[in-house]
Formats: C-alpha cells, sequence, structure tokens
C-alpha cells in the first residue's frame, strides 16, 4: 500500500495503535492569534468564494484545511481535495469539481510550468462553475505563471501567525492530554522554550514524548523530555 | 458470516476503516484519496465505495483498495464484494454555476456588465472601443483586441459586451471562452471524430469572445483550425473579440498570418490603473459588500498595491473577512496589521535597487551601465526607463531618484519621466516594455 506503515504491533512495541495520529478539527487547533481565520472557515466561508489560507510550514494550515475539509462534508457539500505534495497531486486537478475543492501546498507547484497552468485552467473552470476554492501555501512568490500569480492574488488571503507562550503551552497540555499521558512539574515551560514555536512541530513532538512516557509508564517529565530531544 | 449488530453495519465498519487507514495513510493521501469516498448505502453483503472520479477510483484501486479489503475481510466480508465504483456526483450541488450554458449565451458571466465597470484614465479608451463594437456588432471594428497585463478589467468588457450583444438582439447567439478550452474542445474533437462539429459550432457563432489568446502560442493545430474559424466569422460579418496579455505582435509561438488578422481591426491597450481609479475600484467593491470604509485606508491600499485589480479585490476581501470575526473596526492600523504580508511584499519589490536590477535584467545590460555617464540610446532608453519606474513606484523624491542613477540632476529625471511618457503615447514595443516591467515589480 502506497505510503503505508508498518504496523506497531507486529514489531512488538507497546501501545502506539492505542493512539492513532491527531485527527484535525477545529476543536483541537489552539488559534492564538489566528481566530479570525479559525472562525472564518469554521463558519464563515462563502460559497463560490477563494481562499488561501497562508503561513509558515507547521504553522496548521493542512489541519485547519483537513478539519474544513469534515465540517463542509458533514454538512453534505460535495467537497473534493487534492495535496498537490503528492506525485499524482497536479495530474488530479483537472477531474476535481464540487461545491468545494480543497488544495494542499499550492506552493508544490512552484515553477513547474505544466502543473502551474493546470491549476490556472482549473481555476478558471471553478471560477465558471462557482466552484468555491480553498488553497494552502507559503504564498505565491514562487510561482512563474503571471495569471496563476494574479488569480491567487484575488482570493482572501487568511494568514496564520506564530503563536506565543500561552498558547504553545496549551497545546502542550492539550496533546499530552489527548495520549492521556501525565505531565511532570516544569516540563511544560521546559518545552515551551525549547520547541520551535510553530503548532506541527510541537504536536509532532509531543506525540513523540507522550509515546515514549507510555511506553516507560512514566511521567513526561523534564528529564525524559531532555533525553528524548537530545537523542532526537 | 456477518453479524447485524449495529456496531458492524456496513457504515460502521466504514468508519472504523478509516479510523484504521489514518494510522496506517499519512494525512494528505487520506484526504486526497480515502475522505472523498462515499460508502454506497445498500443493505446486503456488498461494500460499494462511490469515488467521485475516474481518477479517483484507479488510484485507489491501485494503492488502497488491498487493504480496505484485508479490514472488511477481517469483519467477515467476502473480499470480492468490496469494490470501488464511480460515481458520488449524484449529490446536487449547493450553487449553479456562474456562467450560463444558454447555447444563445454560452460562457457569460452576469456579474461582468458595462455598467459595474469602473472607469478610468487607464481603461477609458478600451471600454469605449468595446462599448462601440456591442453597439454595432460586426461593423465597426473587427476584430476587436483588447492587451495589457492579466487583472486589469479585459475579460469584464469580453463578457460585458456578449451581454450587451445578446440583450440588444435576442437571435444573436455569442460564445464567450478561454483560449485553452478551445484548444482542449478541439482536441477532444479530433479524438472522437467530430471536428466538423467542432467547426460548425464555433463557425455559427453571430459573436465569439476569446480570452488570452497567447496560450495558442506553440499550439500549431489550435492555431490552424483558429485561423479558418476567425476567417469563416469575418466573412460574414461577425464579431470577434480578442483579449492578450501583451502586444499581439509581441507574442512568440504564434503565426505571423493569424498575427498579421489580430490586427485587421482595432487593438486597444488597457493599462494598470492609475491611484484615483483604484481607490474608485477599492470603494465601489466595498460599496457592492454593503461597506464604507474610511477615506485613510482606502488610499494606504491603493497607494500600496499597483499591480492589478485582482490583488486590490483580494486585499479588500483579507481585510473585510479578518474584521468579520475578530470584531476589530477597520482603521489604518488593522488594515496594515492584517494586509501586513501583501504590502511588505508589494513594498520588497518596489525598492529603487530592485527597480534597477530588474530594469538591466530585462534590457540585459548591468546595473553599473544603468549609473553610468554613458549616454549611447540602448543604455540611456532602458535608464530613462528605470527613472520613470522609480517616480511611479515608489514615494522618492525626484533628487532622490536622481542621486540614485549616478549621482544626476532632478531635472534629469523630470526628463526621463516626460520622454518615457511621450514615447509610449506611439511606440507600442515601448508601451508593453514598460506594462511587462510594472508586472514584474508589482505582482
Amino acid at each position: 500500500m502506497a505510503g503505508s506503515r508498518s504496523d506497531p504491533t507486529q514489531r512488538g512495541q507497546i501501545p502506539l495503535a492505542l493512539h492513532p495520529p491527531r485527527r484535525p478539527t477545529f476543536e483541537n487547533f489552539i488559534a492564538g492569534p489566528n481566530q479570525a481565520a479559525v472562525d472564518t472557515l469554521g463558519s464563515g466561508l462563502e460559497s463560490g468564494s477563494w481562499y488561501f489560507l497562508t503561513g509558515p510550514q507547521g504553522s496548521g494550515r493542512s489541519h485547519l484545511l483537513a478539519a474544513t475539509q469534515a465540517r463542509l462534508t458533514g454538512e453534505g457539500q460535495i467537497v473534493q481535495f487534492a495535496a498537490l505534495v503528492t506525485a499524482a497531486g497536479p495530474a488530479l486537478l483537472d477531474s476535481l469539481t464540487g461545491d468545494w475543492v480543497l488544495l494542499d501546498d499550492v506552493d508544490a507547484l512552484a515553477g513547474k510550468g505544466s502543473a502551474e497552468q493546470a491549476l490556472f485552467n482549473a481555476l478558471n473552470r471553478w471560477r465558471d462553475e462557482r466552484t468555491g476554492v480553498i488553497m494552502t501555501g507559503a504564498g505565491r512568490a514562487g510561482i512563474k505563471l503571471p495569471d496563476l500569480r494574479s488569480r491567487l492574488g484575488q482570493a482572501t488571503r487568511l494568514t496564520l501567525h506564530a503563536l506565543d507562550e500561552t498558547d504553545l503551552a496549551a497545546l502542550i497540555r492539550q496533546v499530552a492530554c489527548e495520549h492521556e499521558v501525565a505531565l511532570g512539574r516544569g516540563v511544560v515551560d521546559f518545552l515551551v522554550t525549547r520547541l520551535p514555536r510553530n503548532p506541527g512541530t510541537v504536536a509532532s513532538a509531543i506525540q513523540l514524548l507522550a509515546v515514549r512516557a507510555l511506553s516507560e509508564r512514566r511521567t513526561l517529565s523534564v528529564p525524559l523530555a531532555r533525553k528524548v530531544l537530545v537523542d532526537q | 458470516m456477518i453479524s447485524n449488530q449495529p456496531g458492524n453495519s456496513p457504515g460502521a465498519l466504514w468508519q472504523q476503516c478509516l479510523d484504521r487507514l489514518e494510522r496506517d495513510i499519512p494525512l494528505e493521501e487520506l484526504n486526497t484519496w480515502i475522505r472523498p469516498l462515499q460508502l454506497l448505502d445498500r443493505p446486503g453483503e456488498e461494500i460499494r465505495l462511490i469515488a467521485p472520479n475516474d481518477f479517483v477510483r484507479e488510484q485507489v484501486r491501485h494503492s488502497y483498495l488491498e487493504a480496505i479489503r484485508n479490514f472488511f475481510a477481517a469483519h467477515g466480508f467476502d473480499r470480492e464484494q468490496v469494490s470501488v465504483i464511480v460515481g458520488g456526483q449524484q449529490q446536487r450541488r449547493s450553487q449553479p454555476p456562474r456562467v450560463t450554458d444558454q447555447p444563445r449565451t454560452a460562457g457569460l458571466d452576469e456579474q461582468y456588465q458595462f455598467e459595474n465597470f469602473v472607469l478610468g484614465k487607464s481603461n477609458e479608451l478600451a471600454f469605449a472601443a468595446t462599448r462601440q463594437v456591442a453597439h454595432n456588432p460586426g461593423m465597426v471594428y473587427n476584430p476587436l483586441l483588447l492587451y495589457g497585463s492579466t487583472g486589469l478589467g479585459k475579460t469584464h468588457l469580453l463578457h460585458a459586451a456578449g451581454h450587451f450583444i445578446a440583450r440588444a438582439n435576442p437571435e444573436a447567439r455569442v460564445l464567450y471562452l478561454h483560449s485553452e478550452k478551445f484548444v482542449s474542445e478541439m482536441i477532444q474533437a479530433l479524438r472522437r471524430d467530430s471536428i466538423d462539429e467542432f467547426k460548425r459550432r464555433y463557425r455559427s457563432v453571430d459573436t465569439l469572445l476569446i480570452d488570452d489568446i497567447q496560450f495558442f502560442a506553440g499550439k500549431d493545430r489550435s492555431q490552424e483550425e483558429f485561423f479558418h474559424t476567425f476567417n469563416a466569422l469575418l466573412e460574414s460579418r461577425q464579431q470577434i473579440i480578442l483579449t492578450c496579455d501583451r502586444y499581439p505582435k509581441e507574442v512568440d509561438g504564434i503565426e505571423a498570418r493569424l498575427r498579421s488578422r489580430f490586427g485587421w481591426g482595432l487593438t486597444v491597450a488597457i493599462e494598470p490603473p492609475d491611484f484615483e481609479t483604484r481607490v474608485a475600484i477599492l470603494m465601489k467593491k466595498a460599496a457592492d459588500r454593503g461597506l464604507e470604509l474610511p477615506e485613510d485606508v482606502v488610499f494606504l491600499i491603493a497607494k500600496r498595491i499597483r499591480s492589478n485589480v485582482r490583488d486590490l479585490e483580494g486585499a479588500l476581501n483579507s481585510l473585510i473577512a479578518n474584521a468579520r470575526f475578530s470584531g476589530r473596526e477597520i482603521n489604518v492600523d488593522y488594515t496594515q496589521e492584517i494586509l501586513r504580508d501583501v504590502l511588505a511584499v508589494h513594498d520588497r519589490l518596489i525598492t529603487m535597487e530592485n527597480i534597477q536590477k530588474t530594469v538591466a535584467d530585462f534590457y540585459q545590460l548591468r546595473v553599473n551601465d544603468l549609473l553610468s555617464r554613458r549616454r549611447t540610446r540602448s543604455i540611456a532608453r532602458p535608464r530613462q526607463m528605470a527613472m520613470f519606474l522609480a517616480k511611479a513606484l515608489t514615494e522618492h523624491s525626484l533628487p532622490e531618484i536622481g542621486d540614485a542613477f549616478g549621482g544626476r540632476d532632478h531635472t534629469t529625471v523630470l526628463h526621463a519621466c516626460r520622454t518615457i511618457e511621450n514615447l509610449c503615447e506611439t511606440d507600442s514595443r515601448l508601451r508593453d516594455e514598460r506594462a511587462r516591467l510594472m508586472r514584474e515589480l508589482t505582482s
């Protein structure tokens, strides 16, 4: 199976399978300074409109896009999704249609002539079909085709900014709670000052630490966090 | 054997299967290929998953069906009874398409009308010519060709002319399409051996509106077909209106005979909007959304975003969307906060140094040539162009611009700006170069 991971239970490891990867929802996204973007995606999308969710890598763009996909699908709308980083992503563009088309990581097409052209053609079609489009990416600076750059400029831009220390601490507590792992004294402050400030990296790091704590049947403490981070 | 327990219903099992796949497949693949699948809700022992199109179905069959079958087999289903088929679009779209599919006015978008086109110095000629053609289709300028950078309103005028012609003559058949669509329909017609039908369709319209003809470049078979369509329509005095992102003679890869025909009628430039027009556009678009923006906010956006109407619209939409949920008042501070990235990109591109570098690269010179004392035409004209752009796009004073160009006097800068403005009135090549440089620096 493409992209499959080996089954941890078959390698005799402990309870990884009890905790599937975080399912991206609006509820488990710590919005911090990005509340307006979250609210727009959560309840303020205007049908037929185009949105460009920007922010640095790991800022939660893909998380919010997947949460939006789930929300719109749950409302009975026809939603199609393309992760443009996957090999088949650009080829998929021509076949996407519906109330909403969600495109993750437009940057993946930047500078690739035929892929940029395919997105440009698809955007023209979606405009005619009144299809709403939500795209994510770092921006449009790398896009070479002027017509495509101009169309991306027309989208409503929702920018995700870095979280502050309070929000990062909330995120750490939340991910630990989802994994049912106890946090030791001072570990949140320890991690806040040592981890990068983007939620994607923080969530991944806490998942890793949580799995380690669970497998060793320990509290997620400062010594454990220090050891795992050093090992990484 | 399949249990009838509610937890083992196909729907519940499919949800469990998704949970399982969620662990095994990267999120981006899951969202792209698996989440769009819908379980066909039918009692029985068959598990049918509906893919939205052939592409998704094939990918699922190839990469994921085995795992899905394994899951259902472990819950008592026959592996072969689990299948993926195409369908899924039996749901009704919640929005009707924006453009009409009526044969008489195919492709026209209702939102683009002459009445809601914001007029300014930069587009008044194109507007007047298009209106005149719409009043007398096939009689005055045929073809009419509008050219200019992307996002300046060419498509708006094309649709507006189409609507006007269709309203004035209820018998008229008007067809709007993007050149890429012409190409893809022609390829399909060739594949299906229905090229005669394709020809009949295009040659039977009263008005043909084709957007972005620069995309015909390098597509010889499409050009050939378009050439004959063009001739047939012109001979029977049916109107053709075209748009192009640059002066058509400058488009590489278009056959000479086609280029020559583009020039038979009237070719009109549409320029980037000036400050006043940008202000008017922003105010109109805000008013369309029931908002009256403070003047200083409008001035701020219009002053900093000079590239095209799409960027203005995008900035305005972003501001409104963010303000709506934050509950903050839209003022200059909030606008700068929300549009920080967009404005920074525009500011970054239009520094004096970047203007000099961009112009030097464009004319294949070195920046030092622009700053030198040399006065040969091949250097002096690009230098004048760079000075013109520095005055048009930055807030530097004339003496500052002169200083930045090797310590020249401010009267030299003034002379350079006037020279470029005057020459662009008559020299289409220079006008196109100016438009391309503007576009490169502002978008």
